[in-house]
């Protein structure tokens, strides 16, 4: 092994470290100080595939428990426990199941009585469920009956190809 | 023949000229200064960076009020000629480019003519459209000459706790135009021969309640001015005038550079979204002004583009309009609010320049919110709009750094919630000012760890809550408590930072009156959203009470109350008698107060992170531990069940209950579809959606296809239907929207 698989093989422990939230509060400054590492993205993708249960190749980070995932030569958005929510660049929170609080009532199964003073008239509280999990994918706060939109749509071929100069596995 | 020297607006337009046709900052295709001897570069910025931060220090011992004094509201940068930022100290660094604004203004507006820029000149400058942000941060900027020639601008800004408002406190809440937000020194020379004039300094005696705090804070940056410029002749001398000039250029040329290769190194190309909605409620105020009395909500909606070439670009099409309130921004507030994200989140450890300003760029609607085109608009409390929307920025850059694995890079803020006290003071003068305790607020989560409880806000970098006993000493109140406030932070993985408050006594006044407000999160609003499934935190509110019994009890040596919760308790259960009182999110204005009254704030804690099902029961413990949480909010908010056991039991049998209590987005898309089709939402919000579609189709055309309407049903602007005309006879920092394909073709 050389010096350099070693440094390698450092960098990506430490990576895998940070993904599962193992890294002490010193290594964490010392993550901040340090200058970033191209090779961030790649270990990180190695790191969070060890912690899924399916084979799918994981393109993007969308969110913890929320990915952009290469199946069947096509980029579609796939949570943790597996529900595969559309396209990569789609309304993928149209795929999930929500519980949507437009009520005092409903705003008090979250938030104690004396400090809520948030306005159920003005915000509606909308949360996403992975349909598989049940996890908490995104709470949306927005005025009643404005668009569901999603927070982020990555130029996946420009990363990929410009930024990371390797192929897209996937045909756009 | 000696060729004549180019004016100082050739220069400018020159280097805008260059900037245009290379993409490089003075067309520097090549920087052959950091080339030819890196580590002499180096120390040449080390040089100046060394020099304005040492000044920094040496300025707050000259300064008066507390501010500057105590709390670090301020800031001294080096620019070049034509009024670009080479080198600044850390503080508010939001004015890096309103100062560079200011400069250009002058340069624009033909001050080499009149009124003449000569060695020795000081100009000053609060006016938004002269690139300030608001009248309480007062710009002082002196020229740098080297013989005849003019070399370069230094520059310093401060916050003011007092500025001469309609209601007192440096940051007007109820103007409804700039006729009430206070003084302002519209881009003027105040003084010559680097002495301030006489008739200057008679013009802040009169015009302001506190100018002691003014004046002496003029002569804090005056001092830090003239300090850089005599160190830049010592730099001069030993580097030479040449190199001195070229490696200025080429700093702001790296800096830009660097910004371009961090982006490109760190974040991911593409679009993100976010909405931001400052709610604002008025109409039941008695003594707001009648243009101001109004109930609306400012919708901004923004849309971050990170371009191929690692570009960030801002665009708010569809954003409301601005309107006879305080809260309206310009280019120079929005410039500013950009600042201070570039800086913290991106240029922290390279150049502070304004080589990174030209690697962004910010598309305002005009009309806007975020660009007002009256000339008469205030823009007093731009900030109210401008933390919810950078602070909103700076969580959509934590969805760009969790994409590509810098997740120890996410960090969200907190919106600024302020106390402003004005009447006669403990002193018998008049009084109005600021607590500026309010720089010691928490933040958001971050993507590895909770947010700090008492952190610093997003326009100051270094602030800090101070004393209490400087705020007892700086106006006629003393405190009864100052704590953090259980359960109150946004819950998630990891939650935002806990909520706080503070809770006064009036104390040697018989005539004061308290404004308390918070940036987007007052009036029943929501500051933004969380991440990846964390919630905002549970709203914020005030408290004010006149004609209490509190002296009399601590006459009999009674209990007092030591937050605002339980000031609300003793209120309620008639401990404590009042002939008026309130507690709420709404009525944030007093009426005079007196000996013994009482008023608080809620200090509105961080938004959360991730999932609260997700987060660790050591991280539970350690809140329960510090009386952050009590154990019935750690249940409610996370499923504590106290062992991991019992916790892990409990949090699948809430995944569980989540998942019945839902129903398919698209189950919910048909039921709501109706509602949205008719328009069946508040007035408030009615008007909100109309406002923003009188000026732009982006949300109508967004509403339509994403309901599948052929009609948008929000026509009532709630509001009368003006029109004002845009400023005249100068000329100020503009913006526009974004060139957009025709959607018919």
């Amino acid at each position: 092994m050389t010096d350099d698989d070693r440094s390698r093989t450092s960098s990506q422990e430490t990576t895998t470290a940070l993904v599962g939230r193992k890294l002490s509060w010193e290594e964490l400054l010392g993550l901040m100080r340090a200058p970033k590492e191209e090779s961030r993205f790649a270990e990180t993708l190695v790191a969070m595939q060890q912690l899924v249960d399916w084979e799918e190749q994981i393109l993007l980070p969308l969110g913890e428990n929320l990915f952009i995932v290469a199946k069947d030569g096509k980029a579609i958005v796939k949570t943790r426990a597996g529900a595969e929510l559309g396209p990569w660049n789609g309304n993928w929170k149209m795929h999930c199941r929500v519980i949507v609080r437009r009520s005092r009532e409903d705003f008090l199964e979250v938030y104690p009585e004396e400090h809520l003073t948030i306005d159920p008239g003005l915000v509606e509280i909308r949360e996403f469920l992975c349909p598989v999990s049940g996890t908490l994918l995104d709470v949306d706060c927005v005025p009643p009956t404005f668009p569901v939109e999603v927070d982020f749509t990555p130029d996946l071929a420009t990363f990929y190809t410009e930024w990371l100069g390797r192929d897209l596995p996937v045909s756009l | 023949m000696a060729t004549e020297k180019p004016t100082l607006l050739e220069q400018l337009r020159r280097s805008e000229q260059l900037f245009e046709e290379t993409g490089h900052y003075q067309g520097l295709t090549e920087l052959p200064r950091l080339e030819a001897d890196p580590l002499q570069f180096e120390s040449f910025h080390s040089r100046l960076l060394s020099t304005i931060i040492s000044t920094r220090e040496t300025m707050k011992y000259i300064a008066s009020s507390p501010a500057v004094r105590d709390f670090e509201e301020f800031v001294i940068g080096l620019y070049t000629p034509e009024g670009d930022a080479i080198a600044l100290s850390s503080g508010i660094m939001v004015h890096v480019h309103t100062l560079s604004e200011f400069i250009k203004f002058m340069i624009r507006n033909g001050y080499e003519d009149n009124p003449r820029i000569r060695p020795g000149d000081i100009f000053e400058n609060n006016e938004v459209w002269a690139g300030g942000v608001h009248t309480p941060d007062v710009m002082t900027v002196i020229p740098v000459f080297h013989g005849d020639e003019l070399i370069a601008w230094v520059g310093a800004v401060a916050h003011e706790l007092e500025a001469g408002t309609y209601e007192g406190p440096g940051m007007s809440v109820l103007t409804p135009d700039r006729y009430g937000e206070g003084l302002h020194i519209s881009a003027e020379k105040v003084g010559e021969d680097d002495h301030f004039r006489h008739d200057y300094m008679l013009r802040l005696r009169m015009g302001l309640r506190n100018a002691n705090w003014w004046i002496l804070d003029d002569k804090a940056k005056l001092s830090g001015c003239l300090m850089v410029r005599e160190a830049l002749t010592a730099i001069i001398d030993e580097f030479g005038l040449d190199y001195y000039q070229q490696a200025t250029k080429e700093l702001i040329e790296e800096g830009r550079r660097e910004f371009l290769k961090r982006v490109r190194t760190t974040m991911v190309p593409g679009i993100y979204r976010g909405l931001t909605m400052p709610v604002h409620k008025r109409s039941h105020v008695p003594f707001v002004h009648p243009l101001a009395k109004n109930d609306f909500i400012d919708l901004v909606r923004q849309e971050m583009t990170i371009t191929g070439e690692g570009r960030i670009e801002l665009d708010y099409e569809g954003s409301t309009g601005w309107s006879f309130h305080p809260f309206n921004c310009a280019p120079g507030p929005m410039n500013g609010g950009f600042w201070i994200t570039l800086t913290q989140l991106l240029n922290y450890d390279g150049r502070v320049n304004d080589g990174a300003y030209l690697a962004v760029k910010q598309y305002l609607p005009e009309g806007s919110i975020v660009n007002a085109n009256y000339q008469g608009v205030a823009t007093s409390l731009a900030w109210w709009t401008l933390i919810p929307i950078f602070a909103n920025v700076w969580r959509l850059m934590g969805i760009s750094w969790y994409a590509r694995g810098f997740t120890e890079e996410i960090l969200m803020s907190t919106p600024t919630c302020m106390v402003g006290v004005t009447g006669f003071d403990q002193f018998g003068g008049p009084t109005g000012y600021n607590n500026f305790e309010m720089a010691g607020e928490s933040f958001g989560a971050r993507g590895v760890a909770d947010g700090m409880d008492c952190g610093s806000p997003i326009w100051n970098s270094e602030g800090i809550q101070g004393d209490a006993e400087v705020w007892e000493l700086t106006g006629p109140n003393v405190y009864l408590g100052r704590s953090f406030v259980p359960d109150h932070q946004g819950y998630g993985r990891f939650r935002g930072g806990s909520g706080w408050q503070s809770l006064w006594m009036v104390r040697n006044s018989d005539v004061v009156n308290v404004t308390l407000s918070g940036s987007g999160c007052m009036n029943g609003g929501v500051f933004h959203k969380g991440l990846f499934g964390g919630y905002p935190p549970a709203g914020w509110k005030c408290l004010w009470a006149t004609g209490t019994n509190v002296s009399d009890l601590i006459a009999r040596g009674e209990k007092l109350p030591s937050s605002l919760e339980e000031a609300e308790r003793m209120l309620l259960d008639g401990t404590i008698t009042a002939e008026d009182w309130y507690c709420g999110p709404d009525n944030q204005w007093s009426p005079n107060l007196r000996e013994g009254d009482l008023f608080g704030v809620l200090y509105y804690g961080g938004a959360g992170y991730g999932d609260p099902l997700e987060r660790e029961l050591p991280a539970i413990d350690k809140d329960l531990a510090n009386g952050l949480m009590t154990t019935e909010g750690a249940r409610a908010a996370y499923g504590y069940a106290g062992s991991d056991a019992e916790t892990d039991a409990e949090r699948d049998r809430r995944r569980q209950a989540r998942l019945a209590q839902s129903v398919p987005a698209a189950e919910w898309w048909e039921a709501e579809r109706a509602r949205a089709a008719a328009g069946e939402v508040s007035d408030m919000v009615h008007h909100a959606f109309a406002r923003s579609a009188k000026l732009s189709d982006a949300l109508p055309t967004q509403y339509k296809a994403f309901w599948q309407l052929d009609t948008f049903p929000y026509t009532e602007t709630g509001e009368p239907n003006f029109s004002a005309p845009a400023p005249v006879g100068f000329t100020y920092p503009s913006s526009s929207s974004r060139p957009r394909p025709d959607l018919a073709s």
